[in-house]
């Protein structure tokens, strides 16, 4: 059943809208979380897995980077399951400036960071992989986040709070706002359609809090107000292998391909900035791809020979306030990476707060500061406590992030049945658990994936794709055309993750791929292409 | 990604000695350029014999990329491998897949310790030599049926695999004694010398071998040395016993690296021997240093450096004719140098002997690992195709470069075993005196 | 990479012959040039495509009728095509030859010789291939004279292959199928069943006996019985005839995923019957570069243990594959070069990797970089340098690694595989074809 009333209407589940939605819950007011697509499938899906110590924004934006040192530790305290304690190392190697490690230091120090210098030699020590030309190195306290994790900690843990309400405390995916129902200068619900049906429903809420990122502006837009939001992409490339255990920041000023992060079986190389007009915009360009592996080569001579698995693209939400903005009651200037804005205030507009800018590390601040405005308008006086107390470990997310956790369960007997997936160890058992945990709604072949990391591996789903389908076919019983056009689906969506990688062996591999598909299976033959798809080039 | 996140070690101290290896020249690294396209799997000759192993590709570039770096390995499936080394043959795209399948069984041996029959196993060297002045003792003993069994059920070595017998003296000795009794002449000319590395087994089973060697070195004019030299290593290498394994390896580069810094080829009848000094001590045991690099580029197979010296016209064709055939197992470990099959070209040059390839990946024993209890039935099903041609050719005799194999061979066929340098030697009318040996072809 | 060397080496031992690769060209330029009477050598860094190719022998797929006349009328209008530079006799000679000796190595390959048409075969996503010529197993699935339905039997508990969804899209075209599971009589074991694990149990008479007894309740208006390409590894063709006798139906078999059991067969075997006449097979170490003297390879160089081992031949088959195998390599900055002898390739022309692929991966008739990524050759199978002409007098290119066909998409690889290894040897030989002895060299 899904509510026709609730108090507060969050749109977006990305990190924010999620973490605002578990803030509304502990506050006891009765929360529906909307999404477009899947949880965190926006930019909080697309980006590196970093947890910011705040060290990369100390010279530029000490501001930001106090609240990312604070938000780090309470996130460790809050989430663990979805945080492994790499630790991150910033390095300075030749090309960089030479006075920056300075700087940067004394700015760690005011923002309260706590940074240990190592020699270049304990560096190489500790990450072996490093160049031997290091000029300096420094400890900081960042961690790898699984963003995945994280989101889903949240709406779990929502979930649980309101488990005794039918009216609250879900999550409505792939629904999106078509329409802000609005009544005497104040918003009053949304009209949702369903994506994959059309069907179109009214949620009458007495707040809506926009958390849709890149989206904001367009939501906003829905009641005619203007919320600029500089959208900018950004290009992140998945190395086969970890390389480094460590976080590695670049110690420079903050420029293209500055991190390396370590993330479950991979090694995520980071990222770019260029700007864009779409929300939705996640193509890469070649000389990104470049650009990244020639800095991170810089850092870790001999990665840009390594594979590289997959890059994709996530567009930053970035705030430009106007002018003048009565609206930001956060009360931190324009040196504030995200805002919060109470329409009620900045535009005469009741019932509406959109938060927009900010980071994944610092999720949790703008939840509690969005929800804030939030239940000043609903008039709630319940103070935020998400800081306080641990989330639920979520049941259904297998903390994949933990590198050798499934190959010790594969060896010991605990992941029984067919092996799927052979490169991420995903079994015929978690595949039917993950399918039969989407109940009577469809399910593609894209959604295990996000749920189990299926064919997320090296083979990019040559061989564990034409599987999967086999085992929806039989147990979800969708017809046959529909089962492999889920495959057709899933084959173009693992290939645009993958073509502005195609150089040696991960060319190779996409080679062995189209083979399977195209003449083993001849999945080609069975589904024509669409009359779009043809002219495509 | 594993071992260039630990520096090697001295195994007396502990400062690393070794400068590491860069990343992406590491066999661990190798798993990168995977295809998951499952050859090795086909070809693996363990896997096909039992569902106790799951493949190379699983316990090898699969699970490598999940193992936690540094930390012992967590799968313990990857014991059944017996490193015979065919998945890295096969596979088109360079993955080493047999080394990182040894490196993993190293992290479990460093997690859990050696067990003692696999320590004994990687010591051959000592039981060898400890061994000689018992010799009929101890030959009583290994052919003794009631013994083995013992043995296997205290020891867990298997009552079948075929253990040789001790010689009772050993080579080194006899080398010694010759050369007193036999002085050679002083050589100066670097480039008519050669180091002859005759690993354990010449040394304390089959010595015949080594004087065969030594014979016909000598008939082609070449001034023989024969440093002091240990182990080559492997044994404890493919039982996961790095520490030993390197310390052995330590000792043979240092033993040898001289020689090789004047250009003087160091030639092995055991062509397992030589895959370890050619390419294990760097490529497994990561002794990647200059020493280990010259002495492996100075290192050859016995067959291998007559072929080199056929090519560059050194090698005295002059062979008594042999009329015989003879089918011949090219030994995994041999399969591993990459010098194609200089057995059969080298006694192509042999007047009237035929010489034929088994098609066969591997006879089983791999080295120690068809003498485990618990793998022998493993070992014995490898080498039965093996077997399968040669009873179908009817042949009494084959003709193998590794002892291990030879044994084994004999142990799966009844057929005698030989050494090509056997052929060779009769073929340039060559003669030694050894109680124990009796030429292929017969006076 | 080339060494031009100081000091003559012509006159090195060596073998007649030099093959570097171990491909479906590869071994077969070998077979044909020890038919001839030569010595041989092959040397190749691991086994080529046809270990995780289908299995089947794609001549030309979208032929409606003649399969040998559309491909000659295409070589008559293309003259850059492998097909038209190997020749219209290369292909159907290569043709011959290759089925006269996996007949005579015991594992026989099958084409409708009544109308020379393309077989229509079974995927095991139940799609329909047009092929030329198939191992028998295989192109029993010709589902041309069909009038009945076909079974297909899946095996329980195995991951790679979903009976019932082959069997509802062949519905869906109007195919008559069902799908029916049977239970393995092995109990599982701790691991996935690879399918040279299956393959290795049907060899079994007992496991076959389990197998037909479960299958035989269900062949009641079943003209065709289709399993996974399982059936068998070294007893395949007793496997085969075996389940076809006692089920008293067809029996055929559909590929799977890779490793692929039927190329694995036809490696084994002709890999066996290789070694038996003498030719030395080494597998497992590149070639790294060649050894040039003028306009003649006298040999190449093999990355061994150690150190460089050369080895010498008056003629070097090159067969080391395209894309896939590292014949040609790729690399980010965009550059495409064939390693050995650093050969130019035909495309792309464009700096950079921009155009090398389209925004979806099954686009229609596939991507430029698989058609341009390949050598030039003359109408000898010549590599051709920068300025077109043959870069080396004693050195042919084979199969995969040539430009101007997609071997995804244009459903012609094996063939070309089969037209090149045949023309390339009988030029490098200066053979006529009545010097080809074909299969009368039998047996292992």
């Amino acid at each position: 059943m899904t509510p026709t009333a609730v108090d507060v209407l969050v749109v977006g589940g990305g990190a924010t809208g999620a973490a605002a939605a578990y803030d509304l819950a502990r506050r006891g007011v009765r929360v529906l979380l909307v999404e477009q697509s899947d949880l965190s499938t926006g930019t909080s899906g697309r980006y590196h897995g970093l947890l910011h110590s705040g060290g990369r924004y100390a010279v530029g934006d000490p501001g930001t980077a106090a609240e990312c040192i604070t938000e780090n530790r309470i996130l460790r305290h809050i989430a663990p399951f979805a945080i492994e304690d790499t630790g991150g190392l910033f390095v300075a190697t030749p090309d960089d400036p030479a006075d920056h490690p300075a700087r940067w230091v004394d700015a760690c120090r005011a923002a309260g960071i706590d940074i240990d210098a190592l020699t270049p030699a304990q560096a190489r020590a500790q990450e072996p992989a490093l160049t031997p030309h290091i000029t300096a190195a420094y400890r900081v306290p960042d961690a790898a986040c699984d963003s995945f994790d994280l989101v889903h900690g949240f709406v779990e843990a929502m979930r649980a709070l309101c488990a005794h309400s039918t009216l609250c405390g879900d999550l409505l995916a792939y629904h999106r706002v078509i329409r802000l129902v609005t009544n005497d200068n104040s918003v009053v619900g949304a009209e949702v359609e369903n994506v994959r049906t059309g069907d179109r429903q009214v949620i009458h809420a007495a707040c809506v809090l926009n958390a849709a990122g890149p989206w904001a502006g367009m939501v906003a837009g829905l009641s005619g107000i203007t919320v600029k939001v500089k959208l900018d992409r950004g290009t992140m490339v998945a190395m086969n292998t970890r390389w480094v255990n460590t976080i590695i920041n670049r110690l420079r000023p903050a420029d293209d391909g500055d991190i390396i992060v370590p993330v479950g079986t991979v090694a995520v190389l980071g990222t770019t900035s260029v700007t864009t007009n779409r929300p939705g915009d996640h193509h890469v360009e070649n000389w990104e791809v470049s650009k990244i592996l020639g800095e991170a080569d810089a850092v870790i001579p001999g990665i840009r020979q390594g594979r590289a698995l997959r890059a994709w693209a996530g567009v930053r939400p970035l705030y430009e306030p106007p002018d003048i903005d009565h609206g930001d009651t956060s009360g931190h200037g324009v040196q504030r990476r995200f805002a919060v804005i109470d329409h009620r205030v900045r535009d005469q507009l009741g019932g509406l707060v959109t938060v927009v800018g900010g980071k994944l590390t610092t999720c949790r601040l703008m939840a509690e500061e969005a929800v804030n405005v939030v239940c000043d308008q609903l008039g709630v006086d319940t103070p935020c406590t998400t800081a306080a107390e641990p989330l639920p470990l979520p049941a259904f997310r297998q903390q994949y992030h933990r590198l050798d956790h499934r190959l010790r369960k594969l060896e010991h007997g605990q992941l029984p049945g067919q092996l799927i997936c052979e490169c991420e160890l995903v079994t015929r058992p978690q595949i039917e658990a993950a399918i039969a945990g989407y109940g009577d709604h469809p399910v593609a072949l894209d959604d295990l994936r996000r749920d189990l990391r299926l064919g997320m591996g090296p083979c990019q789903s040559g061989f564990c794709s034409v599987r999967a389908a086999g085992i929806l076919h039989e147990v979800k019983e969708h017809s046959n055309l529909k089962v492999t056009r889920a495959l057709k689906d899933f084959v173009d969506e693992r290939f645009r993750g993958v073509k502005p990688l195609l150089w040696g062996h991960q060319l190779r591999q996409l080679y062995l791929d189209e083979l399977i598909y195209r003449r083993t299976l001849g999945l080609d033959r069975l589904i024509a292409p669409t009359p779009e798809e043809r002219l495509d080039s | 990604m594993t071992d260039h996140d630990q520096p090697v070690y001295d195994l007396s101290g502990h400062t690393p000695l070794i400068e590491q290896a860069p990343l992406a020249r590491q066999a661990a690294f190798s798993a990168d350029h995977c295809l998951k396209c499952n050859i090795c799997t086909a070809a693996c000759p363990v896997a096909a014999v039992t569902p106790l192993f799951p493949g190379p590709k699983t316990v090898g570039p699969q699970a490598q990329r999940l193992r936690e770096p540094g930390q012992p390995s967590p799968d313990h499936a990857v014991d059944y491998c017996s490193s015979c080394g065919i998945c890295t043959l096969v596979c088109p795209h360079g993955v080493k897949v047999m080394e990182i399948n040894t490196q993993a069984k190293a992290r479990i041996v460093e997690r859990d310790g050696l067990s003692l029959r696999n320590w004994f196993l990687s010591r051959n060297e000592l039981w060898g030599r400890l061994g000689t002045p018992f010799a009929p003792l101890l030959n009583f003993g290994v052919r003794s049926r009631l013994l083995r069994l013992l043995a296997e059920k205290l020891f867990k070595v298997s009552a079948r695999g075929p253990l040789p017998g001790w010689a009772g003296y050993t080579f080194r000795g006899w080398w010694q004694r010759e050369q007193k009794q036999h002085p050679r002449p002083a050589q100066h000319d670097d480039s008519q010398r050669v180091v002859f590395f005759h690993g354990c087994s010449t040394n304390t089973y089959e010595p015949f071998i080594g004087k065969l060697a030594v014979a016909v070195l000598e008939h082609i004019g070449l001034h023989v040395e024969i440093p002091p030299q240990t182990c080559c290593g492997l044994p404890a290498q493919s039982n996961g016993d790095f520490d030993a394994a390197r310390c052995y390896a330590r000792h043979n580069i240092e033993a040898l690296a001289d020689y090789a810094r004047r250009g003087i080829p160091i030639v092995g009848t055991s062509a397992s021997c030589m895959t370890a000094i050619k390419g294990d001590y760097r490529h497994v045991l990561g002794l990647d240093d200059d020493d280990a690099q010259l002495v492996a580029v100075h290192t050859y197979d016995f067959m291998e450096f007559l072929w080199k010296l056929h090519q560059e016209g050194r090698l005295p064709t002059g062979f008594q004719p042999i009329e015989r055939e003879y089918p011949y197992h090219a030994p995994c470990q041999l399969k591993a140098h990459g010098f194609g099959r200089p057995v059969l070209d080298v006694l192509s040059l042999i007047p009237g002997l035929k010489a034929w390839e088994i098609d066969a990946d591997c006879c089983g024993i791999a080295g120690t690992y068809g003498y485990k209890a618990e793998k022998r039935a493993i070992a014995e099903l490898v080498g039965w195709p093996l077997a399968e041609q040669v009873h179908a050719a009817g042949a009494g005799t084959v003709i193998c470069d590794t002892e291990t194999c030879r044994w084994q061979i004999t142990a799966l066929t009844g057929a005698n075993t030989i050494h090509p340098v056997e052929l060779v030697a009769a073929a340039y009318g060559l003669t030694i005196t050894d109680k124990a040996y009796t030429p292929p072809v017969g006076e | 990479m080339t060494a031009n060397i100081a000091s003559p080496h012509g006159n090195q031992p060596g073998t007649d012959v030099l093959v570097i690769g171990a491909g479906l060209s590869g071994l077969m330029a070998a077979v044909h040039a020890v038919q001839a009477g030569a010595r041989v050598r092959l040397i190749a860094e691991g086994w080529g495509q046809q270990l995780i190719a289908p299995g089947w022998i794609s001549v030309c797929d979208r032929a409606d009728d003649d399969v040998i006349a559309e491909v000659r009328g295409y070589a008559a209008l293309h003259p850059d095509h492998p097909y038209a530079k190997a020749g219209d006799d290369a292909m159907v000679h290569g043709l011959e030859a290759f089925q006269a000796i996996t007949a005579a190595i015991g594992l026989s390959y099958d084409r409708r010789r009544r109308d020379g048409h393309n077989m229509r075969l079974i995927t095991m996503l139940g799609a329909i291939q047009r092929v030329m010529m198939a191992p028998r197993g295989i192109a029993n699935s010709d589902w041309t004279d069909v009038t009945e339905s076909i079974l297909l039997v899946g095996l329980r508990g195995w991951r790679d292959f979903y009976p019932e969804l082959a069997a509802g899209n062949l519905r869906s075209q109007g195919i008559e199928a069902r799908a029916i599971r049977i239970d393995l009589p092995e109990p599982p074991g701790p691991w996935d069943r690879w399918p040279t694990d299956l393959a290795r149990l049907f060899d079994s008479s007992a496991f076959r006996a389990a197998i037909i007894k479960q299958v035989q309740p269900h062949i009641r208006g079943v003209e065709k019985v289709g399993f996974p390409a399982v059936l068998g590894l070294d007893h395949h063709t007793e496997a085969l005839t075996n389940l076809s006798e006692q089920i008293e139906r067809l029996v055929f078999e559909i590929p799977t995923l890779p490793p692929s059991l039927p190329g694995l067969r036809l490696s084994n075997r002709l890999r066996r019957w290789l070694l038996r006449r003498g030719v030395r097979v080494q597998i497992g170490h590149p070639v790294t570069r060649g050894l040039v003297e003028g306009d003649r390879c006298v040999g190449v160089e093999v990355q061994a243990l150690g150190h460089v081992t050369p080895f010498y031949a008056d003629h070097v088959i090159l067969a080391t594959g395209g894309l896939y195998s590292g014949g040609i390599q790729t690399s980010e900055t965009g550059r495409v070069w064939e390693p050995i002898f650093d050969l130019p390739t035909a495309g792309p022309d464009v700096p950079g990797r921009e155009g090398w692929y389209y925004d979806r991966l099954l686009k229609e008739r596939g991507h430029p970089i698989h058609r341009q990524a390949g050598l030039r050759v003359d109408h000898d199978l010549r590599p051709l340098n920068a300025a077109g002409e043959p870069a080396l007098a004693n050195v042919y290119a084979t199969g995969h690694m040539l430009a101007g066909f997609n071997p995804l998409t244009d459903g012609c690889a094996e063939g070309i595989a089969l037209a090149t290894a045949y023309k390339a040897v009988h030029t490098a030989l200066e053979l006529d074809d009545k010097n080809h002895r074909g299969a009368t060299d039998t047996g292992l």
